[in-house]
């Protein structure tokens, strides 16, 4: 009798550990996720407004672009940037350019995914169609 | 001795239920705070968009409106050149406008993520760049018409809060184009205040710069429109400076006024019900 308390309280006290474990690592993540997720969505999107607003993306320049985003990107931040431009010819869009920073995007993370439009003009006329898709995550 | 032993032993028990109740709200809580989050960014993202497509719309009118606007010591200023004139360097295309915008809309609906299922609903008009005056919520509106040959402002305030219409009609350079009006046509520039029309012509100095309309005690608009009778040519207009000034005063006002364009006055929409398939 005596040995199967003793067993049952071994038992016991593991699985008291297993779920202490488990439990502690979901506690920590509660309050920190959320709050970094946003704000790092915010900040991506800003920095790409200041790259748009300031005609860096539309200069379709690489180095200029890369040095902008080191810049401006916050430091615990890794991001990827995509920026395409495209001619119009009849109906249809042909890609003209492509300029690509940063690494792979991690599949096993929160990775917040973005993208916006821009316009390259010729005197009053529109010359060049552009995406800009960017990715953000936390290391 | 037994009964302590079984105490512990249920004690143990006890601690352990609570501690998997207590993950199991933990992970029921994570999952809400995730769906929260992912909702949170969906509606940042239909912002940005929003934003993004104001921001592109914007940049296509800039270069091609005609419409001035100015701020000067609590004065708000529209002001438009009729017809055009060597301050704006070609002339405004009507064509070529909705065109470009057609094509702006292709380009976002062809290459739109899928991940999220926008639709821009474009029925692009324009026959009116509408401008609000924050925070007085003050409506202004450019009347464009295709043919040119009348060309407006007019202003709708919410709230008679301001002092009153700083308004100009005048004719800047009349002497180039006076001798080529055909007979028996006329350009006429309009002023509709409080509801009274006035009509004139610009062979003469039509009003002295800037005279202020006292606004009274209900709702004043006023309207100033430009009408260029058929007979005169748009070649023949193109070297004239005719302008219409809309100075709105608020000088009175403690807040700085600033104007907002909407996308909605372009009737550019778009669906906003967001279906995440992520």
């Amino acid at each position: 009798m005596k040995g199967y308390i003793f067993s049952l309280d071994a038992l016991l006290a593991m699985l008291l550990f297993i779920s202490s474990a488990a439990l502690l690592p979901v506690l920590f993540s509660l309050d920190e996720q959320p709050s970094t997720s946003l704000i790092s969505i915010n900040e991506a999107n800003d920095v790409v407004n200041v790259l748009l607003k300031n005609n860096v993306v539309q200069g379709m320049i690489k180095q200029d672009i890369q040095k902008q985003l080191v810049k401006l990107m916050p430091k615990g931040l890794k991001n990827r940037v995509e920026v395409k431009t495209y001619t119009k010819a009849g109906s249809t869009f042909t890609l003209s350019q492509t300029v690509t920073i940063g690494g792979a995007v991690p599949g096993n993370t929160f990775v917040y995914k973005g993208k916006k439009f821009f316009l390259t003009f010729s005197g009053k006329r529109i010359s060049r169609y552009g995406e800009i898709d960017y990715w953000v995550w936390m290391p | 001795m037994k009964e302590k032993g079984a105490l512990v032993t249920l004690s143990s028990l006890l601690l352990i239920f609570a501690l998997i109740g207590l993950y199991a709200l933990a992970f029921n809580q994570s999952a809400t705070t995730k769906a929260f989050v992912n909702e949170l960014t969906a509606l940042n993202r239909l912002q940005e968009k929003k934003l993004n497509n104001e921001f592109n719309i914007d940049s296509l009118f800039y270069g091609n409106r005609d419409l001035n606007i100015d701020f000067n010591q609590g004065i708000v200023f529209f002001k438009q050149f009729i017809p055009l004139n060597a301050n704006i360097p070609t002339q405004f295309d009507l064509n070529a406008l909705t065109y470009d915008v057609n094509n702006f809309v292709s380009f976002i609906k062809a290459k739109e993520t899928t991940d999220y299922n926008y639709s821009y609903d474009v029925n692009f008009g324009l026959n009116a760049l509408t401008f609000t005056i924050k925070p007085f919520n003050t409506l202004v509106r450019q009347a464009v018409y295709s043919n040119l040959s009348k060309k407006g402002i007019e202003v709708i305030p919410e709230q008679l809060t301001f002092r009153g219409y700083a308004v100009r009609l005048k004719d800047e350079n009349y002497s180039s184009i006076q001798g080529t009006i055909n007979s028996g046509a006329a350009y006429y520039l309009e002023l509709a205040f409080d509801n009274n029309v006035t009509r004139y012509n610009v062979s003469s100095a039509v009003l002295s710069d800037f005279n202020l309309l006292t606004v009274s005690g209900k709702t004043v608009n006023i309207k100033l429109n430009s009408i260029k009778p058929g007979s005169l040519s748009t070649n023949l207009m193109t070297n004239a400076t005719l302008s219409i000034w809309a100075g709105i005063d608020y000088s009175n006002q403690a807040s700085i006024p600033w104007i907002e364009s909407n996308l909605i006055d372009f009737n550019l929409s778009k669906d906003t019900s967001l279906v995440s398939k992520k």
